[in-house]
């Protein structure tokens, strides 16, 4: 039983469809997608992927965005905060640019080749109370906002920060592709026509505390399960997403009608959107708002969890449903997809993260009493 | 916070260059799944059959370099510019081993991985503390397979290039009886190594408990 209430009082991210939150969710509502099109990742053929368009250094990137929700808050530094960080690749693009021009390993840094490398980096620039990595593929940034709100639930921690954050590689690019999974188009998730997903990056820093800011929204509830089904596919009938939800929603002590927005995992892949269809049916009906906002990010991997809490943070406080684009004839009929950005008043949204080795995690939040 | 495990049963593999996994088939038979699994995931198969008392709760696992075989196949594939193999991509996530565990084992719960670098086995008992006030029984993990040809290039400090720990732990008000600190044995994984001390004295103590700080 939680001890404490956890408030997201600050935030920022950075992807494709956005430098800032306040941008990209204005993309999504205005429909406007960051995906573009590129040959150079895959020789003789064109894919569609979320590359943030301006050129940036990792080091950069993550202390700059780390900076402004620093300056957000009431913080005057990180001393006293956890770091908790989200990423399937780590420094993997950092290993690519060495390893291809060298063909060697000598050279590669194993402290900025793991997943460990982004708390590495952070620690040159900022000092934490601690720091911890979760890596769960495309979960992993959902899996540290789930630990981020046990640690202030508990009553360990006051504050903690919570960084998602993975960068285009070829590592995933090809692989993804090597799964026949990737579009050359900006993605169409629940689209009856839908052809695969666009690989992206991105940046999303949240601040988790125990006690309230103004106008901040709670985080009441994680849910964790396992498909137990197969590495790359989910469970067809969604029984392990449903779990996720569920678990989500009886930590909050909160019913599945009283919720007012789902943000879908929603990949644009056929068995992804299929299986997650199935699950938000079963558990919801046809009763409330759902949409993917890959359309406009692109799927972000380890940092999608995290980026995707932004945006159900900033659906609740800004009491507007993100709008599904792309999604022209819904294969499932039964959901009640959001076509356009829509002021509908709502307590709770719920953010669905699925992932490889049938990994899930769904996040609940809500506007404080 | 300052939270008491109870270390119900624990087992630990070390190879200085693999281990040799004699019972893989006996405990996966089906050999097409047994062809999938990485190495981890056939470290990790025979730990959670080594260790008693965990029945099918949550697992938290920890590695500093993941699935570094398929990693570095992947990468060799890039550089010769030949096509990927998706079993290579898909084995190659830092969640492979433990999701080979959930899919062999049909275990539906809570299954996470960590990695932070030297810190990793540590992170992997401060989670597993942290989980643990729920009360139930968890089973913790960590792993490092780096048989990788020319690892040599960039490990200078590893002896054991295969290895895993397995730990069924509890929370308990008793007095902690096992100080947490690195295993003594040289050429540990660092990333292991306070998990492998645990495993290599617990089993002389009537009862062992380490105390976590959080």
């Amino acid at each position: 039983m939680p001890q404490n209430s956890v408030f997201v009082n600050a935030f920022e991210s950075v992807c494709c469809a956005g430098e800032s939150s306040e941008a990209l969710f204005e993309a999504i509502c205005t429909q406007k997608s960051g995906i573009k099109t590129f040959s150079e990742f895959i020789q003789n053929k064109q894919i569609a992927l979320g590359k943030i368009e301006k050129s940036f250094s990792i080091e950069a990137l993550l202390e700059l965005t780390c900076k402004k929700v620093l300056a957000q808050s009431t913080l005057e530094n990180f001393e006293s905060t956890l770091l908790i960080v989200g990423s399937s690749v780590g420094g993997m693009q950092t290993t690519e640019g060495i390893f291809l021009r060298d063909h060697h390993y000598k050279n590669i840094d194993p402290k900025l080749h793991a997943i460990d490398a982004i708390a590495h980096i952070l620690s040159q620039h900022f000092t934490f109370s601690d720091d911890i990595s979760f890596s769960t593929a495309c979960t992993s940034s959902a899996n540290a906002l789930g630990y981020g709100y046990e640690m202030i639930a508990k009553g360990v921690y006051e504050n903690v920060l919570v960084v998602g954050f993975d960068t285009l590689s070829l590592t995933t690019i090809r692989g993804f592709d090597a799964l026949g999974v990737l579009s050359s188009h900006p993605c169409q998730p629940f689209d009856v026509s839908r052809d695969g997903m666009n690989v992206a990056e991105g940046i999303a820093v949240l601040l988790l505390q125990n006690k309230p800011s103004k106008g901040c929204i709670e985080l009441l509830g994680v849910g964790y399960s396992s498909d137990a089904h197969h590495m790359a596919h989910p469970s067809p009938d969604g029984s392990g997403a449903l779990c996720a939800m569920q678990k989500a929603l009886n930590c909050a002590h909160v019913q599945p009608s009283e919720v007012g927005y789902i943000n879908a995992h929603g990949t644009g892949t056929i068995a992804n959107d299929a299986s997650e269809a199935s699950a938000i049916e079963a558990l919801f009906g046809s009763d409330v708002p759902v949409s993917s906002t890959k359309s406009i990010t692109g799927h972000t991997l380890g940092a999608a969890g995290a980026l995707e809490a932004i945006i159900c943070v900033m659906a609740l406080q800004k009491q507007i449903l993100p709008p599904n684009t792309n999604l022209f004839e819904p294969e499932n009929k039964t959901l009640s997809f959001t076509h356009v950005a829509k002021t509908d008043p709502f307590r709770y949204a719920l953010s669905n993260s699925l992932a490889f080795g049938g990994n899930n995690t769904a996040l609940l939040f809500g506007r404080p009493q | 916070m300052n939270v008491k495990l109870e270390i119900l049963s624990s087992a630990y593999l070390l190879g200085e260059k693999s281990i040799e996994l004699l019972r893989i088939k006996e405990l996966v038979p089906h050999m097409m799944t047994r062809r999938r699994l990485t190495k981890a995931a056939k470290i990790c198969v025979e730990l959670l059959n080594s260790v008693e008392q965990f029945e099918g709760g949550r697992i938290l696992c920890g590695s500093a370099f993941g699935e570094l075989e398929t990693t570095a196949t992947i990468l060799n594939a890039i550089s010769d510019e030949q096509p990927l193999s998706p079993t290579d991509f898909q084995n190659s996530v830092y969640n492979t081993a433990v999701s080979y565990l959930s899919i062999l084992y049909h275990n539906h719960n809570e299954i996470l991985t960590l990695s932070c670098g030297d810190k990793t086995a540590l992170s992997v008992l401060k989670a597993g503390a942290l989980k643990a006030l729920d009360g139930d029984i968890l089973l913790l993990l960590c792993f490092e397979t780096l048989n990788i040809p020319n690892i040599e290039q960039v490990n200078h400090c590893v002896n054991y290039l295969e290895s895993g720990v397995a730990l069924v732990v509890k929370v308990t008000e008793a007095k902690a009886t096992l100080s947490l600190q690195k295993s003594s044995l040289a050429g540990v994984p660092p990333s292991i190594s306070e998990m492998v001390h645990i495993a290599q004295h617990a089993p002389t103590l009537e009862r062992a408990i380490v105390e976590v700080n959080l």
